[in-house]
């Protein structure tokens, strides 16, 4: 493929990512892997900040079990974890240089003894914030153009879109969860009403009133009984019927 | 563009200061120029005993008569809003047939346009179109309120003529479906306590049909959602809004039996000539004529 396939190739898969349901994790090896082609890189992967704000490896070009230990040291020192601080790429490091061996003394001894003798790194922002970072290693000395540099960014900047957009969609669906789960209550407690009216030979009110009471003494959610009433879960001799 | 007027409703809605409803329904069939509107809430399968089996479709409604027929399952939508009781009654229709336009829009995110409901083919909604002919409305217009990938609801706009939305009224009522999605989806733990009042003294239109199941399944001990087709079923069979069955059984005035629908007691004194007690409701029809045209 040439260059310009490869690019476009990208896009397709990015736009797919946005309109259809997709697997975010295979999304993000394949940017890990269209980097390498790409930007003519030796091995690149995808480091993301969790909860705990802690970053971890979510993607990588491949199962390299040097790749993968490296970037586990640099959750812990390294560029990438100095990308994700500030915000800002770093692009050819070279790893046998003085200030990349005393700032990252293990990682840089690491990196070399797999056989890397670069490093870039871009990171993966929204607005000014970094939620993490795209970490490039190559076996050779040649550096990234600015050209390359602006495609490593860009190519983070879809990585990133992927993301957001999986996190709203899961958004969405905690707000409509947190929709439905009103409206079965109140469903749920006009069901329990009803099965208590009829249980005590009372109106829905009254039944309502007394199951309300015994809720509020017990310091149970209404919402609760009424669903273990509906379930018969709840023995509901053990409310106190309406005196009607 | 959405109309100023509109606009104006729009951002009241933003401010969620005054109750939704207060605000729609002082001015929303105004600035979009229709006549009733109706917010009904999607009631996903998957929640469990309350959820299951809302409706069954109204195509098998009449072939799913016997009580032993296996009864198929839709997406049931449950009413929170209207602007006016033939609003509601369009709503309630199509919850108690298992069918109508509500259904298409919740079952595929997409709107339902009809221009002219004299002018559609009767199979599409078999059991709902003769009914909807009764009511004061014309055309119907079901937008789905959709965020992203997710459908919590749909608002129907309803007109007592026939004839298309202008393009200005279709913006119009697209942005009133965004503005009322994201009030729900946006409105903190219980998005219901804006719209219908808090959990203890709100209540949903058909809460009386909610408590007519709880009675009806401890009667007749059948699950819920077995209770609530068999109301719905009696309410079709009578020809009567759904609600108004509902309150007869929670008011004690019938009582359904164990057997299929035509031994549904009236409560009271039998009439004169059925000393068993067994006739079925004053008025209603033997089981297998077409449904009636529920009272308004």
């Amino acid at each position: 493929m040439t260059r310009e396939q490869q690019l476009s190739a990208v896009f397709v898969e990015v736009a797919d990512s946005l309109i259809d349901d997709f697997d975010l994790v295979e999304f993000l090896q394949q940017v890990c892997a269209h980097c390498v082609d790409l930007l003519d890189v030796s091995a690149a992967g995808i480091l993301l900040v969790g909860h705990d704000q802690a970053l971890k490896t979510v993607a990588a070009s491949d199962e390299n079990t040097h790749l993968l230990e490296l970037f586990v040291l640099e959750v812990n020192e390294g560029p990438c974890l100095e990308c994700f601080r500030t915000s800002e790429p770093r692009i050819n490091i070279d790893l046998c240089d003085p200030r990349a061996t005393t700032a990252w003394p293990a990682f840089a001894a690491n990196a070399r003894k797999s056989g890397f003798r670069t490093s870039h790194v871009v990171p993966l922002r929204r607005r000014e914030r970094a939620i993490g970072a795209l970490s490039f290693f190559h076996t050779g000395t040649q550096p990234l153009t600015p050209a390359d540099a602006s495609l490593a960014q860009a190519l983070a900047d879809i990585a990133t879109i992927a993301l957001l957009q999986q996190r709203d969609l899961d958004d969405e669906q905690t707000e409509k969860a947190q929709l439905q789960r009103a409206l079965i209550s109140r469903i749920v407690i006009e069901q329990a009403k009803g099965i208590l009216a009829e249980r005590w030979q009372t109106t829905p009110e009254a039944a309502f009133q007394a199951l309300r009471a015994h809720a509020r003494n017990r310091q149970l959610r209404l919402t609760e009984c009424s669903r273990q009433i509906i379930d018969q879960t709840f023995d509901t001799n053990l409310i106190p019927p309406p005196s009607t | 563009m959405i109309s100023n007027r509109m606009g104006e409703v729009l951002a009241r809605l933003d401010l969620h200061e005054d109750r939704p409803t207060d605000v729609l329904g002082a001015h929303c069939t105004e600035a979009l120029g229709v006549d009733h509107l109706v917010v009904s809430l999607a009631l996903d399968e998957e929640f469990g005993a309350s959820g299951r089996g809302m409706t069954f479709s109204g195509a098998d409604f009449m072939a799913a008569r016997e009580r032993s027929a296996p009864t198929p399952r839709t997406a049931a939508g449950e009413q929170l809003w209207s602007t006016s009781r033939t609003g509601s009654a369009v709503d309630d229709l199509q919850f108690t047939l298992g069918e109508g336009p509500e259904h298409d829009t919740l079952r595929t995110c997409r709107a339902v346009l009809e221009n002219d409901l004299d002018a559609v083919d009767p199979d599409r909604w078999p059991t709902l179109l003769p009914a909807l002919a009764e009511l004061p409305v014309r055309a119907l217009f079901c937008l789905p309120l959709c965020l992203g990938g997710i459908t919590p609801g749909v608002l129907t706009v309803l007109r007592e003529t026939p004839g298309p939305m202008s393009g200005q009224q279709m913006e119009d009522a697209l942005a009133l479906a965004e503005a009322i999605t994201f009030h729900l989806l946006t409105g903190g733990a219980d998005p219901l306590d804006a719209w219908i009042g808090p959990q203890c003294s709100g209540e949903l239109h058909r809460a009386v049909v909610h408590q007519a199941a709880g009675m009806v399944s401890v009667q007749l001990d059948l699950p819920l959602d077995d209770a609530l087709a068999r109301i719905r079923a009696h309410a079709y069979r009578c020809g009567e809004p759904v609600t108004r069955t509902a309150d007869d059984i929670v008011n004690r005035r019938i009582r359904l039996s164990h057997d299929p629908p035509a031994r549904d007691l009236l409560l009271g004194p039998p009439p004169d000539d059925d000393p068993s007690g067994t006739a079925p409701p004053a008025g209603g029809p033997p089981a297998d004529d077409p449904p009636q045209t529920p009272r308004e």
